[in-house]
């Protein structure tokens, strides 16, 4: 189920009156589970059965984790954590991968080669994610295993953040669920606000874009280079309305049951620069790289070479995580590559001048590291949209060139890189906090109506799931 | 907390209908109309009401005015490139409203003499309310050659239609010629189910057209999203059910064989190797024939090129379904004119005859350059036709769309 679709209307309204009305905790985490568990079989039952297991061995390997009392029993049980949820991962998501790219090695060998028909079940990065962080904490000492099973149960399975994050880490959620939340109206209806925006975002704003560059990116050859790059910029635009919406809806879902999720998007491309960008962008999956992947890599502790080589490694694990396919992890070179050189740059610049320049120079410091840490992100996507590496040398070539071909422009996705544009420039003003419509003023009512109508009637007809989806 | 729970809902009402109001003002900009369809007396057929303006918003930005007859872009008989001049006579004739009770009054067509009048029938591509009247197919033609075209396409029309009309039309019209305007050949083989039954009482589309007839159509669009699927007409069912949910949508029977590295030719393939014999078309023809003593041509203009999957499909006269088409309806004394490979020199000129920059190139309809492109291709034809002939020089495709300010 989709939080953009009808029946999600109804399923929450009913989800929320009965969690509202149960007043005892464990009834209402048994609603809300019983709902996250229907909620992943609306789109396949058979599904239920993994998200369980991970469930589970996570479960019950953090209890005897923590029971372990020498160093090599803890590290045994984690590693059977890992094993468990990283084999299903691969199984599911990587095993066609590795084996068609293997291919032609294993033949050159004699060695036949057969993949499977595997159907990758939604939400497994992320739920996956979750379940290893809840063990890994415990490992680290920094949680404590859950007493009750069905407050871990209802942690990894919850369904606001269940198919496409954010990825919550255990130690935030689980000390949500010792109690029964109050309720608050201004709360809910901050949650009802933020849900709305996102299904605004995703909607009217992804959606649109996605009509463009869909068709774009299906046949790059038919289009001129100006229309390519307009694509590109479309689709950045895309990816961050169709994900942060996600989010938004996810988090405004959360809080309308009386808990809390971290924030996921901070305008990313305000960045300026590609630390910063990773700072902005999908940030629960940037902390957990960067907590669980880069600092147990040895992070900036092993030298400089060792920081640059860890940088590269956490970025190329983080697209191949996005999706099985070489784009994905020339995707997160790329980054890792850049990542690195930015860091390598600041090293030497932390020796040389300082702090000896005057305000002007900080300002355009700013636009230029703005600049180019756009241009980076834009190539970057050029990849992550791209179905095969020639395709993204073929869109880049055509850019550059400003080759000739068909010259489209269509006015919405035109308006909803606008759209973008001025909402990105408007966080830095005091529209900021008047775009959440907030709950005593008088326009909020206005613009409240305008929202609903705008979605009623400008939507584009069909159904688009959710870009993060496939991840 | 809450407050006053009055005020507060006070305060939600009159903001929510302050909202409304604010979409209700801007919705003719972005939302298209509904207006109620009725039944012509002449035609016998649903068509869109005299004398409105019907807004199209959605693939193309335009607004149609609907003449007599339901005529799309036409609402008058004058020649739309001589009109002053007409308008003139039509006074001296003592008339100068052409349109009297929804039917057309005759007397500017007696000024006009000679004028060949040509009754184009065709599906939504003819009917064209998604470019501007001065851009439709009758009004290209028509300043391009010495004579009348009345737009009686409809959308969803076939040739089982037009037979319907067609006698009707001639008399009312003094019609001198009819032109099938056909963008799928296979509209053509539904002349067997001629002549369809008068529009008898529907409920539901009487209830449709009552509805559209007083609700705004912004509610009406809010509602359609609500309550159909993604076709618009099919009611919406929720489902409840958990996972999965067989898809039985899958195929596209759309491949072809490569002619070069860009274009493709499209197979024939399934009901379409059928239409490559001829016995189909002969049977369609020899109905078509018997339906009116007067000329019928065959106006063959499918969508091509068109844009699939990211590769350009054409069809080129070579096509063996054009090819048994077009034999047997010469043998049978219809005329065929195609503007396939007028259409396809458009594209490569970097004109796209179908789509538009709010819907995608290659795809859907005739926008203004397809418009032209046809008219042109329509307007050379008439000129070596015996009997009916016009006689102005024979007009390049390239002039034609630069004459018509091009796309």
């Amino acid at each position: 189920m989709l939080f953009t679709q009808i029946e999600f209307l109804f399923f929450f309204a009913i989800v929320i009156l009965f969690a509202w009305v149960s007043r005892e905790r464990q009834t209402r985490h048994a609603v809300l589970l019983v709902a996250s568990y229907y909620f992943y079989a609306y789109w396949d039952y058979r599904f239920c059965g993994l998200l369980l297991l991970s469930t589970v061995v996570d479960f019950w390997v953090a209890t005897h984790l923590h029971r372990a009392e020498s160093t090599r029993g803890r590290r045994g049980w984690l590693c059977v954590s890992l094993g468990v949820n990283l084999g299903v991962l691969g199984l599911f998501k990587y095993f066609n991968f590795f084996i068609d790219s293997a291919a032609p090695l294993l033949q050159s060998l004699g060695l036949g080669t057969s993949s499977l028909s595997i159907v990758l079940p939604v939400g497994i990065s992320f739920y996956t994610f979750q379940t290893l962080s809840y063990t890994i904490d415990v490992y680290r000492g920094v949680l404590r295993p859950v007493d009750r099973w069905i407050d871990f149960a209802l942690y990894v399975s919850f369904f606001p953040q269940l198919v496409a994050g954010p990825i919550v880490r255990a130690r935030e959620f689980l000390p949500q669920l010792a109690f029964v939340p109050t309720w608050s109206s201004r709360r809910f209806y901050a949650g009802g606000q933020q849900m709305l925006r996102g299904a605004f975002k995703k909607v009217i704003l992804a959606d649109r874009l996605a009509e463009m560059v869909d068709v774009v990116f299906a046949g790059p050859e038919l289009y001129s280079g100006l229309t390519i790059l307009i694509a590109v910029v479309a689709y950045a635009g895309q990816i961050y309305y169709d994900f942060s919406g996600y989010s938004d809806m996810a988090i405004g879902a959360a809080k309308m049951l009386g808990y809390r999720f971290p924030v996921n998007f901070r305008h990313p491309y305000l960045a300026t620069s590609l630390s910063d960008f990773w700072r902005r962008w999908h940030m629960t999956l940037s902390r957990w790289l960067r907590d669980y992947l880069y600092i147990s890599l040895g992070g900036s502790r092993r030298g400089t070479a060792r920081t640059y080589l860890n940088l590269l490694l956490t970025m190329l694990l983080g697209g191949l995580w996005h999706g099985a396919a070489w784009t994905f992890v020339l995707w997160g070179a790329w980054h890792g590559i850049a990542l690195a050189i930015e860091r390598w740059w600041q090293d030497q610049r932390s020796r040389g001048l300082q702090g000896s320049m005057g305000n002007g120079y900080s300002v355009l410091k700013r636009l230029l590291g703005g600049s180019l840490t756009l241009l980076i992100v834009l190539v970057g996507w050029v990849l992550f949209r791209s179905e095969s590496i020639s395709q993204t040398t073929v869109l880049l070539k055509r850019i550059v060139t400003l080759s000739d071909g068909i010259n489209w422009f269509p006015p919405l996705a035109l308006l909803a890189v606008g759209c973008l544009v001025l909402e990105h420039l408007a966080w830095r003003t005091r529209l900021r906090r008047a775009m959440r419509l907030p709950y005593a003023a008088w326009y909020s009512p206005v613009f409240t109506a305008i929202l609903i109508w705008v979605l009623l009637l400008y939507a584009p007809r069909g159904f688009r799931p959710f870009v993060y989806f496939q991840f | 907390m809450i407050g006053n729970p009055i005020s507060l809902l006070l305060r939600w009402l009159v903001g929510g209908a302050v909202g409304t109001l604010l979409i209700a003002a801007s919705s003719p900009w972005f939302v298209r109309s509904y207006l109620p369809l009725q039944v012509d007396s002449t035609r016998n057929t649903w068509t869109l009401p005299a004398g409105k303006l019907y807004r199209w918003r959605s693939e193309g930005y335009a607004d149609s005015s609907i003449g007599p007859l339901g005529m799309p872009g036409r609402t008058s008989p004058l020649i739309q490139g001589d009109q002053d001049g007409l308008e003139r006579r039509s006074e001296s004739l003592g008339g100068s409203d052409p349109v009297s009770d929804g039917k057309i009054v005759n007397r500017a067509s007696e000024a006009r003499g000679k004028r060949t009048k040509i009754a184009l029938w065709g599906d939504s591509q003819v009917e064209g309310v998604c470019v501007s009247d001065h851009e439709k197919i009758f009004a290209c033609a028509e300043r391009l050659g010495a004579f009348d075209v009345f737009p009686l396409a409809r959308s969803g029309q076939d040739a089982a239609d037009w037979l319907t009309q067609m006698s009707a039309v001639e008399a009312e019209l003094q019609i001198d010629l009819h032109v099938f305007f056909v963008s799928d050949l296979e509209d053509l083989l539904s002349v067997d189910k001629a002549p369809l039954a008068p529009p008898s009482f529907d409920e539901e589309v009487n209830a449709k057209s009552a509805i559209s007839a007083w609700l705004p159509a912004f509610v009406i669009q809010g509602a359609r999203y609500l309550l159909t699927e993604a076709d618009g007409a099919t009611r919406r069912r929720l489902r409840f059910t958990v996972g999965p949910v067989r898809n039985d949508s899958d195929g596209d029977d759309s491949d072809g064989d490569t002619l070069d590295s860009k274009y493709q030719e499209r197979s024939v393939k399934g009901k379409s190797r059928d239409l490559a014999q001829s016995q189909s078309w002969d049977q369609t023809f020899e109905i078509i024939r018997r339906a009116t003593r007067l000329p019928v041509i065959i106006f063959d203009a499918p969508v091509t090129p068109q844009v699939i999957d990211g590769q350009v499909r054409v069809m080129t006269e070579k096509d063996p379904v054009y090819l048994a088409m077009r034999d047997s309806a010469q043998r049978n004394g219809l005329w065929v004119v195609t503007a396939r490979d007028s259409l396809l020199a458009s594209a490569r000129q970097g004109h796209w005859p179908h789509g538009f920059h709010n819907g995608q190139f290659g795809v859907g309809h005739l926008n203004a350059t397809g418009n032209a492109v046809v008219a042109s291709v329509l307007a050379e034809a008439m000129n070596p036709m015996d009997g009916l002939m016009i006689s102005s020089p024979p007009v390049q495709l390239e002039q034609t769309i630069e004459a018509l300010g091009g796309r």
